[in-house]
């Protein structure tokens, strides 16, 4: 009887320790944000990464290898065509052009040398004829000399020729003193400089690319470079309209049009994709770009004005159907099939099924996932996101 | 008075706990059974939590539980360890648990195994006190027939990893939160195991010719010393 009892008093409570601890859930409503459908404009784009460069650039290399003397330019400054932005040291340069002044010089002598040396040949030839026509002399002394004749016309000639090969040479040292001073080829702003007093250029050849000396841009026009996916290009026109958002203002796009399209693609770096370069123009703007910033674009392929709109988080996807939860006045949930139009990155046009004056739950995910129809939730009305502003 | 069948053992060790010691003292192949049962209900009620449970419900507990002392960078490392870990929560959770019961009775056979040389008129073998320990643990059955019944009537699939010590001091008593340094310990000491300890004390009142004094403060020892212990470390 006493342990009956101990057996019934422990399975009491555990029993009672099971339902103290019964686990029921949050009250059995879920907590979910939910939204009226907005009209407004919406706009299918397509999302691509790149960098900003400026339209005009000119990419200042070496043509001569040498130590460099002088800087004179800063980055960032402005500079005029034809304004000097560096020098070499010209000390080898101009030895240059002196050894090829004197080698010139000594061509000149070796001319006129060879052309005493003809003369008194011609003179000797001369004298040598009329003795050999009255029989003082024989025919080969006579011959010997003429062949010594022809030889000395033929020294002119080859004295000329390095007189010109020498000339050449000269010629050659001098342009090459005059490349060891760099001047902006174009009126524009530095928009870097490459290289330091006391370094050492190295002039470009057919297969090594010479040093990068300095970067003169014209910053009036600046041009977005984006690697757009091969996916994407079909829809990529020319003319569409793209924001650009760069990284230093991610909040205030950049207004933009398309006028380049890739034709070839590319392998993206660090991955397997391919890509195509598309360029868009910048509007003019007052906010200051720089060119190597990295930027991400929406190039908008089509665009609609006055649609009812939802959050792209609030529409979801059975099969071939697009669905939407509704709630009702008493905050119980139905499905709502609906058809959807454009999207956004963030936005999706309905264009059937629901209207401005229903009640859609837009999240948060996870509890969204598990509702079924009838199923009450607790909503929050969520605050109206932030138009995404276009300021330039 | 004993056991006469492995079946009346399974029933004795909850109302005449002696009678069921007494029974194994004799049938060593009884430990099997007690091992099943032991196994069984763990491995029914782990797959049924898994199997309920919301897996990223489960995730955010983890990632909630972890120490805020941590860098930003050790607690992403925790965090993508979780992720990668999720499919194979469950199998872990058996295993380990399988693995964890096995070491604990082999540690407490050993143990009494030793202290039962105290006992010249005391035979048993560290087979004996493996088995011995096994059925000190059946009030474990009761834990896992008390997360079962949780996890069926539960109204939510967001079930909390602490629903495997609800019957402990913490959730019964104390309500400790979980970054509390006396938390896990406290988890630990539970109605069930307090069940264990004192069948251990019943059982080697059974198998040795000690007193109950001495039956208690053997029985009790490794337990207490283990949690002792434990306490100074949360203390510190």
């Amino acid at each position: 009887m006493k342990k009956a009892i101990i057996v019934i008093l422990a399975i009491a409570v555990f029993a009672g320790i099971l339902i103290s601890k019964r686990i029921t859930g949050e009250g059995n409503t879920v907590k979910v944000e939910v939204a009226h459908p907005t009209t407004g404009k919406i706009s299918d784009s397509i999302l691509a990464s790149g960098n900003l460069v400026f339209n005009t650039q000119v990419q200042l290399r070496s043509e001569v290898t040498g130590r460099v003397a002088q800087v004179l330019v800063e980055e960032g400054q402005t500079v005029k065509k034809g304004q000097i932005l560096m020098k070499l040291d010209t000390k080898a340069f101009e030895a240059d052009v002196e050894r090829s002044d004197a080698v010139v010089k000594a061509s000149k002598i070796a001319v006129s040398r060879a052309e005493v040396t003809l003369k008194n040949l011609e003179i000797q030839l001369e004298r040598k004829k009329k003795m050999f026509e009255t029989g003082l002399t024989d025919a080969e002394t006579y011959d010997n000399l003429k062949n010594q004749r022809d030889l000395a016309r033929i020294d002119i000639k080859s004295a000329k020729a390095q007189l010109e090969q020498s000339k050449a040479s000269l010629s050659i040292a001098k342009d090459r003193l005059s490349k060891s001073v760099f001047r902006s080829p174009m009126t524009g702003l530095l928009a870097s400089v490459d290289i330091k007093e006391g370094e050492t250029v190295i002039a470009g050849t057919t297969n090594i690319v010479g040093s990068d000396l300095m970067l003169i841009a014209d910053p009036s026009a600046i041009l977005a470079e984006l690697r757009v996916d091969e996916t994407d290009i079909a829809s990529i026109k020319l003319d569409q309209k793209t924001d650009i958002f760069a990284a230093a203002y991610p909040n205030k796009p950049f207004t933009g049009k398309v006028i380049n399209i890739g034709t070839s693609a590319k392998v993206q770096q660090g991955s397997n994709g391919l890509s195509f370069k598309v360029k868009v123009l910048l509007d003019q703007t007052k906010r200051h770009l720089y060119a190597g910033m990295s930027c991400r674009a929406e190039i908008s392929t089509s665009t609609s004005d006055h649609v009812v709109k939802l959050p792209i988080e609030a529409i979801h996807q059975q099969d071939d159907d697009y669905y939407v939860w509704l709630v009702d006045s008493d905050n119980k949930v139905t499905k709502q099939t609906v058809t959807v139009g454009i999207a956004s990155d963030i936005e999706q046009a309905i264009n059937s099924g629901l209207s401005t004056k229903d009640t859609v739950v837009i999240g948060p995910a996870r509890p969204v996932s598990k509702l079924k129809d009838g199923d009450t939730i607790t909503p929050e009305q969520t605050t109206a996101k932030e138009e995404k502003g276009n300021a330039v | 008075m004993k056991s006469a069948t492995v079946f009346g053992a399974i029933t004795d060790i909850f109302l005449s706990p002696t009678k069921a010691f007494n029974g194994l003292k004799e049938a060593k192949g009884w430990s099997w059974t007690a091992l099943a049962f032991i196994l069984g209900s763990m491995i029914v009620g782990m797959s049924l939590f898994y199997g309920t449970a919301d897996p990223q419900f489960l995730i955010d507990q983890q990632i909630s539980a972890l120490s805020p002392d941590l860098s930003a960078q050790e607690r992403d490392g925790a965090i993508q360890g979780f992720e990668m870990m999720q499919g194979m929560m469950q199998w872990f959770a058996i295993g380990g648990g399988a693995v964890a019961i096995i070491v604990y009775t082999a540690i407490f056979a050993l143990y009494f195994l030793l202290i039962s040389k105290m006992d010249p008129e005391s035979n048993q073998s560290f087979g004996d006190w493996f088995s011995f320990n096994l059925w000190a643990q059946m009030p474990a059955i009761f834990n896992w027939i008390g997360v079962i019944i949780l996890i069926v009537t539960a109204g939510t699939d967001q079930l909390s990893l602490t629903i495997f010590n609800f019957a402990s001091l913490n959730q019964l008593v104390l309500g400790l939160d979980v970054h509390s340094p006396f938390y896990a310990l406290t988890e630990n000491i539970g109605v069930f195991a307090i069940w264990g300890i004192a069948l251990s004390v019943i059982g080697l009142r059974s198998w040795t010719n000690f007193s109950t004094s001495k039956a208690v403060i053997f029985g009790t020892l490794p337990s207490v010393l283990i949690w002792g212990i434990w306490f100074i470390i949360a203390l510190v």
